[in-house]
């Protein structure tokens, strides 16, 4: 009787249905099981981005979804309207979608005006050039976390502290030193030129570059960081073999620091690009949409007023980054890192 | 395939096998399941009306408010509660936009701008309080309040969307002491409390009585990129030159793309040309000559209120334009150039340009102030109206609205109350009963700011060209004529 029970339970085991899912689970490779892991991600990320970036597109072809009555279907008009600056009387102050450009005789034959006012440009500009200058001082300052010294964590933790720093509250702080009533900062490089001497957070030259500085500042931590881990993750013994070879300093950067630490750094450069083509925070602590135009300001800027324009940009900021990332991503792969 | 053969290192690092993996997985799942369906997003209780204002306001009212409101009508299980939201008005309007768009039944009233309580009336998203509230309160309101402010919360069908809490009147404030110390007396202080000086008789005062004082600069006031300076101040000079943005005070509620846009006209550069004479250090080709350089402290092209307020209570300036609450501000004990309770600000209408009704535009000339001031909404969404309505009958009492004076500086929504003994006294309404007489002759002349749905995108065209007038970076006539064009282009695509 006992051993009847016994050899049911065993069959049960053996045969039941978790019993089943288990067997087939440990049957397959391990490619398949990895896309098996990731199909939650998949179906959450699908539900938390494709959809919000789909529906937004869905938005931006009409003209208000969420006003009173039905939603009027405008096809392309707001995609259209932006790119030949019918759309611009709508976005905050003189702000533009794309510069005034002019082409004729003369060197270099096509003349960009209004850049500062361009928001596309404003947006372009910001992301290249804080991150380039985030990825120079980040390398630096990782190689130098990277070496055994005393004080270490001291530096590290210094280094560090910017980047922990909530955006809005780095904001208040820059704004705070060019605001007339209590910064000292216009008054020390407004003689030198570099920032206008009045109305210096109404400038749109001065508050582009308080702002963008303001973005180094906080952010060439997190470059360091990931490029650090890249740095830590190189085989020692390589640098001690070219040191029996002979190579120099400059020689083992070259061809094995730089070389090895070169996924990481893209990895670092894509997330930095992300977040840089999306600036907003800083742009509205320090100054004003209408004085530094980004895309994701005009988002925001036209949100409650004209919201299927406001979705047009909204995609288009987002095809930007599509591009962007695509182009590192394909740099890496033809360089092998992926 | 490479890829299926378990390399070394997996088998290594494998330490957790794909049958725990399941169970651990499972497990997990199950658990945030149970989570989810325990979770509760909160209970709300019956007896709480919870009312949308700014943060700063919030604070600045919170203990105040709720015993006003019980001591007023408002039965004593109601709980008055506060709902965050933006301090800066525009913020404000867009996050109600977005609750009210979701039909979130919480905040259950809200404060709302008069300068943009219409939008939400247009597009629906406020209750009809002339429905919700007893045939007296409305009857009270449509018979004893400013009506020019009451309008600023009405539907086009005529009925109200809100009870209008306070008006707000801006009032040129200086500083007694240093009026004092060059020569000025009480008498004069009376005189100009009620009779508006013309900007030419103002600025020459000005500079006499900086000259003979302390004071650094002659007056401050608020020029910065934002709504502050297209809807209140920069109107407000531009009112007072005989100009309009838009033909007149009639068309200021639209119809938008029907109306005319009056910027590039001769009042308006004037206007300009007189606040960038201000705010220079020395003549050039731009300056007014009717009026004296370096009058303003250089620095307002980047001042909001609060900015343009310190230095006027540090003693820096003599002059500044602000609203009332700057009263309770100065004379709070806190500043030394405003000793508590001797009455050393004094407050006097803006000055003019132009005779009243001698303007170019119609309606326009003579002083005015922009018309500021909140009303209190019903979110149509709520669970609470009962009570929410008790709260706001509340906010129509007398003694509701003299506390509120006598705590933040709130006026009252009553015309007759500005002359009663009660509100001009200031031991029972504090500091801001020593201004009454003044703001009486400044309500009189209030110009409502424009109103319409595409209001915001033009208030901030109008203040980045202004600002960059007055800043010296364009000037008057070619700013006159890039806003011409650029209002057109908003009002042609709405």
């Amino acid at each position: 009787m006992s051993g009847d029970e016994t050899g049911f339970e065993r069959e049960t085991r053996r045969s039941g249905p978790l019993v089943r899912v288990t067997r087939w689970l440990e049957n397959l490779g391990e490619t398949t099981f990895a896309y098996l892991l990731l199909i939650p991600l998949l179906l959450i990320l699908s539900a938390i981005a494709l959809y919000p970036l789909l529906r937004t597109f869905e938005f931006s072809l009409f003209t208000d979804w969420f006003s009173q009555g039905p939603p009027e279907f405008v096809g392309i008009d707001h995609y259209v309207n932006l790119f030949t600056g019918a759309a611009d009387s709508q976005l905050a102050g003189s702000v533009t979608f794309l510069p005034d450009i002019t082409v004729n005789g003369e060197f270099p034959f096509v003349h960009a005006a209004g850049i500062y006012r361009s928001a596309l440009v404003v947006t372009l500009l910001f992301a290249f050039v804080s991150v380039f200058f985030e990825t120079i001082i980040g390398f630096g300052q990782a190689l130098i976390l990277d070496k055994e010294y005393r004080g270490r964590r001291w530096v590290r933790a210094a280094i560090i502290i910017p980047w922990a720093i909530p955006v809005v509250i780095q904001g208040i702080i820059f704004f705070l030193m060019f605001h007339p009533s209590a910064g000292f900062m216009t008054d020390w490089l407004a003689p030198y030129g570099i920032v206008a001497a009045r109305n210096t957070l109404n400038d749109p030259t001065s508050a582009f570059l308080i702002i963008t500085i303001g973005d180094i500042w906080k952010t060439t931590a997190f470059m360091a960081l990931l490029i650090l881990a890249g740095l830590q993750s190189i085989d020692r013994n390589l640098y001690d073999v070219a040191k029996v070879a002979g190579a120099t300093r400059w020689q083992q950067f070259r061809y094995i620091t730089f070389p090895l630490v070169l996924p990481a750094l893209g990895i670092a450069i894509l997330f930095r690009m992300v977040g840089a083509l999306r600036v907003y925070g800083l742009i509205d602590s320090v100054s004003t949409c209408t004085t530094v135009p980004s895309l994701s300001c005009m988002v925001v800027e036209t949100f409650n007023t004209h919201r299927g324009l406001s979705s047009a940009i909204a995609f288009v900021t987002a095809a930007i980054i599509a591009i962007a990332v695509s182009g590192i991503i394909y740099q890496q792969y033809k360089e092998g890192s992926i | 395939m490479d890829g299926d053969k378990p390399s070394g290192r997996d088998s290594v690092d494998r330490n957790v096998s794909r049958r725990t993996f399941v169970k651990a997985a499972g497990g997990a799942g199950v658990a945030m399941g149970l989570a989810g369906c325990y979770g509760d997003g909160g209970d709300s209780d019956g007896t709480t009306v919870s009312i949308g204002m700014g943060t700063t306001s919030i604070e600045n009212v919170k203990e105040a408010m709720p015993d006003l409101l019980h001591e007023n009508g408002v039965d004593d299980d109601i709980t008055i509660d506060w709902s965050e939201q933006n301090e800066a008005s525009g913020e404000q309007r867009d996050q109600y936009i977005q609750l009210l768009q979701a039909e979130e039944g919480s905040p259950d009233l809200m404060m709302v701008d008069n300068g943009w309580a219409n939008i939400l009336i247009n597009r629906g998203m406020l209750a009809n309080v002339t429905e919700t509230l007893s045939d007296d309160v409305v009857e009270t309101i449509e018979s004893e309040y400013f009506g020019p402010f009451s309008d600023t919360v009405r539907g086009q069908d005529g009925d109200l969307y809100g009870v209008p809490v306070f008006p707000d009147f801006a009032t040129m404030m200086y500083n007694k002491e240093y009026a004092r110390e060059a020569g000025y007396t009480d008498e004069d202080f009376e005189t100009w409390s009620t009779e508006p000086m013309t900007w030419s008789e103002w600025a020459d005062l000005v500079q006499e009585i900086t000259e003979a004082s302390d004071a650094e600069y002659g007056f401050t006031t608020q020029w910065d990129i934002y709504v502050g300076t297209s809807c209140c101040t920069w109107n407000e000079v531009m009112t007072s030159f005989g100009g309009a943005y838009f033909g007149g005070r009639d068309n200021l509620f639209g119809p938008v793309g029907d109306r005319p846009v009056t910027i590039d006209e001769p009042e308006f550069i004037e206007g300009l040309r007189m606040m960038y004479t201000f705010a220079t250090d020395e003549e050039d080709e731009l300056t007014h000559d009717d009026y004296p350089v370096g009058l303003a402290d250089p620095d307002i092209i980047q001042y909001t209120e609060n900015s343009a307020l310190s230095p006027f209570l540090q003693g820096e300036a003599a002059f500044h334009r602000n609203w009332p609450y700057a009263f309770i501000e100065a004379e709070g004990g806190d500043y030394e150039a405003f000793p508590e309770g001797e009455g050393s600000i004094g407050s006097m209408p803006i000055p003019y340009a132009v005779e009243q009704g001698e303007g170019n535009q119609p309606g326009t000339g003579g002083s005015n102030s922009a018309q500021g001031g909140w009303h209190i909404a019903l979110n149509p969404y709520t669970d609470n109206t009962d009570a929410a309505v008790q709260v706001m009958e509340a906010m129509t009492q007398e003694d509701f609205m003299l506390g509120m004076m006598e705590a933040q500086g709130w006026l009252p929504p009553k015309p007759s109350m500005f002359e009663s003994e009660a509100a001009t006294d200031p031991e029972q309404v504090g500091v801001v009963g020593n201004h009454m007489d003044t703001l009486r002759v400044v309500g009189q002349n209030a110009m409502p700011r424009p109103s319409t749905s595409v209001w915001s995108t033009q208030s901030t065209t109008i203040a980045e060209q202004v600002n960059r007038a007055v800043a010296g970076e364009k000037t008057p006539e070619a700013a006159a004529a890039d806003l011409q064009s650029a209002i057109e282009d908003i009002e042609d695509s709405a």
